[in-house]
């Protein structure tokens, strides 16, 4: 999941970035609002965190920039401001979600992963198919409820197919949602990791198989699913 | 304390006693004044009974035959309705009317042509008046037929004086005075009451705006702050008392936005740095779980003692202002010379300020002054850090200092701001916490350091203004020689 992180404050930019990684995210930064105008307008984020008060574009208009663009990823508003009239402005410029500081870091990724699972229509924070169940939260994935271990690249390109099973995803789109900006991409780094991570499914006997379609992408789906022909 | 009576009860109380000692003086009045008109009239009425008996009394001569009465009687004589009773010099009745069967009035010798009355009572019982009046009674002259078989009459002295006492009942006087009387009495009840009720409705009437007043200023809550009670539509006399209280909402409704906006904006700022410090631990502790962690314990107790020591700047600033504007910050005058002083602030300031010229314009006859050299010192240090914080990239800073007639000094500081600065924002620029741009990129600038130079000048009764002059923001400072202010003396300060 790709998320673009807005925040004007050094330190605190560079510790949720560094948490929000951890937790498995592809984040870009900016560190005032016209840099993060221009990002929330050119790139492909599930998520965008926005500080209120930001140099130069503040983030309520990054916002309202947002939405009139008619971008429909997930904003979570972070803010300093705790008065009621500030949240309902936030939310009422289209914001999905307002997060007052401070705020404990866990607290920020359950909202992340809650703003995830609405935009990707899931129940909850286990996605299974087939055998093949993956915790997006604890990022662990279980074959037969045995556990299977995948590199974070793996998993980050596995959590996004599982949330989008059903549909075809693109390379370009891994490529949008899965890797930030500054990740350093070898021309086959995608086929790598697909074909390691299917690999490593197989072996564990999962019957969800990560199958390619030509000139389209790819698509996760149980073996049970799946058509004799595409 | 007691509280003063209302004024309702107070003013219905004194109208209605008023009206009502009015009323009973007004009556008093007019009771006495029938009362004389009518006495007058019966003794007037008595007086001209006595003259009239007076007038018709006569003498008969001596010879004169075939009288009743005899020689030297009075020929006059009473009604039989009439009190009257005609005595001589020894008070002995001389004539008494029928009326009075027996009993005597009084009797008086009283001077010619005076005819005193005074009351009594009447032998049946009635109320009456009695008059007196003592007169020499004319003799009786003949008339021609009378003399035609008589002799011509001997020349004889003039009669004895007598003296009469006639009275009249006036209980048809007393009557009409006490029908008077109980008329005003009733009357005075009946207006009472009805005055009362008058009184009480107009008074009701007149305080109905007051009450009116009153039940609106009830409305008002502390969150409704932003009433105001229509100053047209109240009574001439309450205008004023409105207006002054309209401007008291003004005031109070601005020192709570200010009080407000100050808290939130000091949550604001403690917030940010809380969020950092809970974010910077966050990480680190997620960090002892890895074999290689991002960041070294050193890095982080770094990282988290800078977020410290901004805090704790934030936290003197406005501890600063607080002693500022509570009194408590000391002031000390002494001799300052303010050459020397911005010279200080500028050597330490150039230093921070990288890459930025400042043109120091300093006029070097510069005198010494009283004032507070801390305090003073301080103001510059925030004039000159603000230009240098918000100056655009390249462009000089120029202070000029020179003394003034009255003895102080006038200290201007220019530069050219980082942001377009516009006239509405030279209003609020010396507010707490505001900031053309309200981000927090530069972790030293809370927005503070104007307000702690506007507390600092109150201090020293400097003066501070703040205008735009082709572009350029102009900060200027005049400074008072303290030892020409008596006032400031008297205050006590040290």
């Amino acid at each position: 999941m790709r998320i673009l992180y807005v925040e004007d404050s050094q330190l605190l930019r560079k510790n949720v970035t560094s948490a929000l990684k951890r937790a498995g995210f592809a984040v870009d930064t900016a560190a005032d609002g016209e840099e993060g105008l221009n990002l929330a307008l050119t790139g492909a984020y599930d998520v965008m965190i926005l500080d209120v008060m930001l140099p130069k574009v503040d983030g309520l208009t990054i916002l309202a920039q947002v939405r009139k663009a008619e971008i429909d990823s997930a904003v979570l508003m972070l803010s300093a401001r705790v008065t009621t009239a500030d949240r309902v402005q936030g939310l009422n410029l289209g914001a999905d979600d307002y997060l007052v500081k401070p705020f404990q870091l866990e607290e920020l990724i359950a909202r992340i992963h809650a703003l995830n699972r609405r935009r990707y229509g899931l129940n909850g924070n286990h996605v299974e198919i087939g055998k093949l169940s993956v915790d997006l939260n604890a990022q662990r994935v279980f074959v037969d409820n045995k556990e299977i271990s995948l590199r974070p690249r793996e998993f980050e390109i596995l959590q996004y197919l599982v949330c989008r099973s059903g549909s075809v995803v693109s390379r370009s789109e891994i490529l949008e949602h899965v890797y930030d900006q500054a990740a350093d991409l070898k021309s086959n780094a995608i086929d790598v990791a697909i074909c390691t991570a299917r690999k490593k499914l197989s072996e564990a006997g999962s019957d969800a198989n990560i199958r390619t379609i030509p000139r389209r992408g790819y698509l996760i789906e149980s073996e049970d699913s799946q058509p004799a022909s595409l | 304390m007691k509280n003063p009576p209302s004024i309702r009860q107070e003013l219905l109380r004194s109208l209605f006693r008023s009206l009502v000692l009015l009323y009973a003086a007004g009556s008093l009045v007019i009771f006495f004044i029938v009362q004389e008109a009518i006495e007058r009239r019966t003794n007037e009425l008595l007086r001209q009974k006595l003259r009239n008996f007076a007038e018709d009394t006569r003498v008969f001569p001596e010879d004169m035959p075939g009288r009743d009465f005899g020689p030297g009687m009075v020929f006059h004589d009473f009604f039989d309705w009439e009190y009257g009773q005609l005595f001589n010099n020894k008070g002995e009745p001389l004539k008494t009317s029928a009326a009075l069967k027996g009993s005597t009035l009084p009797f008086r010798i009283v001077q010619e042509r005076t005819i005193p009355v005074e009351n009594m009572t009447l032998p049946d019982g009635r109320p009456g008046r009695v008059g007196f009046l003592s007169f020499r009674p004319k003799t009786h002259r003949r008339r021609a037929h009378e003399f035609r078989n008589m002799p011509p009459p001997p020349q004889s002295s003039p009669p004895p004086p007598v003296h009469l006492s006639v009275a009249i009942p006036v209980g048809d006087e007393r009557l009409t005075l006490r029908i008077l009387a109980f008329t005003l009495l009733s009357t005075g009840v009946v207006l009472g009451a009805a005055v009362y009720f008058i009184v009480r409705y107009q008074v009701e009437k007149s305080y109905r705006p007051v009450e009116d007043l009153v039940d609106l200023t009830n409305t008002i809550q502390p969150d409704q702050l932003s009433l105001r009670l229509p100053v047209d539509e109240v009574p001439v006399e309450l205008s004023p008392l409105v207006g002054q209280f309209n401007t008291l909402l003004d005031r109070l409704e601005t020192a709570f936005i200010r009080e407000r906006s100050f808290s939130a904006n000091i949550g604001h700022e403690i917030r940010t740095p809380l969020t950092e410090l809970a974010a910077l631990l966050g990480n680190a502790v997620e960090d002892l779980k890895l074999d290689e962690p991002e960041e070294s314990p050193e890095e982080v107790y770094s990282d988290a003692n800078e977020i410290c020591q901004h805090m704790n700047r934030l936290i003197e600033v406005i501890s600063s202002i607080h002693q500022a504007e509570s009194g408590r910050a000391l002031v000390s005058v002494a001799k300052v010379d303010p050459c020397s002083v911005l010279q200080d602030v500028l050597a330490l300031q150039e230093a921070a300020g990288e890459g930025i010229e400042i043109r120091d314009r300093r006029k070097p006859e510069l005198r010494e002054i009283d004032t507070d050299e801390i305090l003073l010192k301080a103001i510059f240090q925030n004039l000159v850090s603000n230009a240098i914080r918000h100056s655009r990239s390249g462009t000089p800073i120029i202070c000029k200092l020179e003394n003034k007639e009255d003895g102080g000094f006038h200290f201007e500081i220019t530069n050219t701001p980082e942001n377009d600065l516009e006239s509405a924002d030279l209003q609020r620029i010396s507010e707490p916490f505001w900031q053309k741009d309200s981000s927090h990129t530069d972790q030293d600038n809370f927005g503070l350091g104007l307000s702690l130079v506007e507390k600092y000048a109150e201090l020293i009764e400097a003066k501070t203004a703040y205008f735009l002059k082709n572009g350029k923001f102009v900060a200027s400072l005049q400074v008072p020689d303290l030892s020409d202010m008596e006032d400031f003396e008297d205050a006590g300060v040290s």
